[in-house]
C-alpha cells in the first residue's frame, strides 16, 4: 500500500515525498467510508484513520475500507487520536502529514493545496482557513463569533497571526509532525499546535479550504460551553508551561 | 497564642515549600500551585477565628474551635487535592496505554499485510 507519492495536483512535480492523510473518528459510521472515498478519488491512498473507541460500527466499516485502522480501545479524544494518528504516520516514514476531519466537512480537493503550499514555500506548517476567501456556506453566526474570538485570544496568547485557529485541516513537515506533541486529549490541542509552532518558530502560512456545514458536522461541532473550558485550559497552559 | 503562632508559621513554611518546588520543578507545577494556596489558606484559617468558625460550622462540626476538627478538615481537604490529582495522572496514562496498544495493533497488521 505504501510507495513514495507526489501530492495530486501538481503533474510532474514530485511534492510532500510520501504523504499520509490522519483521520481521527468517533462515532463516524454515517460518513467515514464517503470521506475516504473522496479521498481516494483525489488521489490520496495512505490513510490513517484512529477509531477513538466509536460504539456506532465505525470499526466495521473501517475493516471493509483500504486505510490503515487503529483502534483506541476506550474514547481517549480527539487529541490522543491525532497524536495516535500522527506518530503511526511517522513510523511509516510520512514526509507530509494532514489531519483531517472525519465529519465530511472538508474537501478532498483541498488538501493538495495545503500540500502544495507546504513544499513550494518550505514552510513547516500550513493551516487551513475558512476565513481567507474561500466560500463556507451555513456557518452559524454564534459558531462564527466562537471562532473568531478563538482567533483574536489565541493569536494574543501566542504572537502568531492566524485566520482561523480551529481548523482541523492542517499540513505538517515531518519535521514540524517530530516537534509537535500533542498532549492535550480534547480540542485544546488545537491550541497546543499553535502554541508549539510560536515556541518552536516554525514556518507557517494559512491556505483557504471550503467547510461544508451540513446538520451532521454542526451537531458534531464545538459547544459554546467547551469553548470556555477550552480558554481557561489555554490560559493553565500559559501558567504551568 | 504561641500555638496560633507556630501553625500558622509551620504553614506558611510548607506553602513556601511548596512554591519553591513549583519553580524548580515544571512537571508538578499545576499541583504545586494547588498545595501553595492550599497552605496559604491553612494559614488563614488558624489567623482568623472567624474564617475558621464559618467553615467548621458549615461542614458540621459541632465543635468548631476543636483541633481536632481543624486537623481533620485540613488533612481531608488535602488527601482530596492529591486524590484528584492522582486520577487525573491515571487518565493520562491510561490515554497513554490507548494510544500505544492502537500504535502496536496497527504496526502489526502492516507487518501481516506484507507491505515494505
Amino acid at each position: 500500500m505504501l510507495k513514495t507519492k507526489t501530492a495530486p495536483g501538481v503533474p510532474g512535480k514530485k511534492l510532500g515525498g510520501l504523504v499520509i492523510i490522519v483521520i481521527p473518528a468517533y462515532n463516524e459510521v454515517q460518513k467515514i467510508a464517503d470521506v475516504v472515498g473522496e479521498l481516494n478519488k483525489a488521489g490520496f491512498d495512505d490513510i490513517v484513520v484512529v477509531d477513538d473507541g466509536s460504539s456506532d460500527g465505525t470499526a466495521s466499516v473501517l475493516s471493509d475500507l483500504h486505510v490503515h485502522n487503529l483502534r483506541h480501545p476506550i474514547n481517549c479524544g480527539q487529541g490522543v487520536a491525532l497524536s495516535t494518528g500522527i506518530t503511526y504516520a511517522l513510523a511509516l516514514g510520512a514526509e507530509t502529514i494532514v489531519t483531517f476531519d472525519a465529519d465530511g466537512q472538508h474537501q478532498a480537493a483541498d488538501v493538495s493545496l495545503l500540500v502544495n503550499k507546504l513544499v513550494e514555500q518550505d514552510l513547516d506548517v500550513v493551516f487551513g482557513s475558512r476565513f481567507l476567501g474561500a466560500k463556507s456556506d451555513g456557518l452559524p453566526l454564534m459558531r462564527m463569533l466562537m471562532l473568531k474570538a478563538a482567533v483574536v485570544i489565541t493569536n494574543i496568547f501566542y504572537g502568531v497571526k492566524l485566520t482561523d485557529t480551529h481548523n482541523g485541516l492542517r499540513a505538517f513537515s515531518r519535521q514540524a509532525a517530530e516537534q509537535i506533541k500533542i498532549s492535550e486529549h480534547d480540542m485544546v490541542h488545537a491550541s497546543q499546535i499553535i502554541e508549539t509552532v510560536a515556541a518552536r518558530k516554525l514556518k507557517y502560512a494559512e491556505v483557504p479550504v471550503t467547510i461544508a456545514y451540513t446538520e451532521y458536522s454542526l451537531a458534531k461541532g464545538q459547544k459554546i460551553s467547551n469553548s470556555v473550558r477550552i480558554f481557561i485550559k489555554m490560559i493553565w497552559r500559559k501558567f504551568a508551561a | 497564642m504561641i500555638f496560633k503562632i507556630l501553625s500558622a508559621s509551620f504553614s506558611l513554611l510548607l506553602a513556601l515549600w511548596a512554591f519553591v518546588n513549583m519553580v524548580q520543578k515544571p512537571r508538578n507545577r499545576a499541583l504545586n500551585a494547588v498545595v501553595v494556596v492550599f497552605w496559604l489558606t491553612v494559614a488563614l484559617f488558624i489567623l482568623d477565628d472567624r474564617l475558621k468558625f464559618a467553615v467548621g460550622r458549615s461542614l458540621g462540626a459541632a465543635r468548631p474551635t476543636d483541633v481536632f476538627v481543624h486537623g481533620a478538615i485540613l488533612i481531608g481537604a488535602y488527601a482530596l487535592i492529591r486524590v484528584f490529582y492522582r486520577l487525573g495522572q491515571l487518565r493520562a496514562e491510561v490515554r497513554e496505554l490507548c494510544k500505544a496498544q492502537a500504535i502496536l495493533k496497527g504496526e502489526l497488521d502492516h507487518y501481516k499485510s506484507g507491505t515494505p
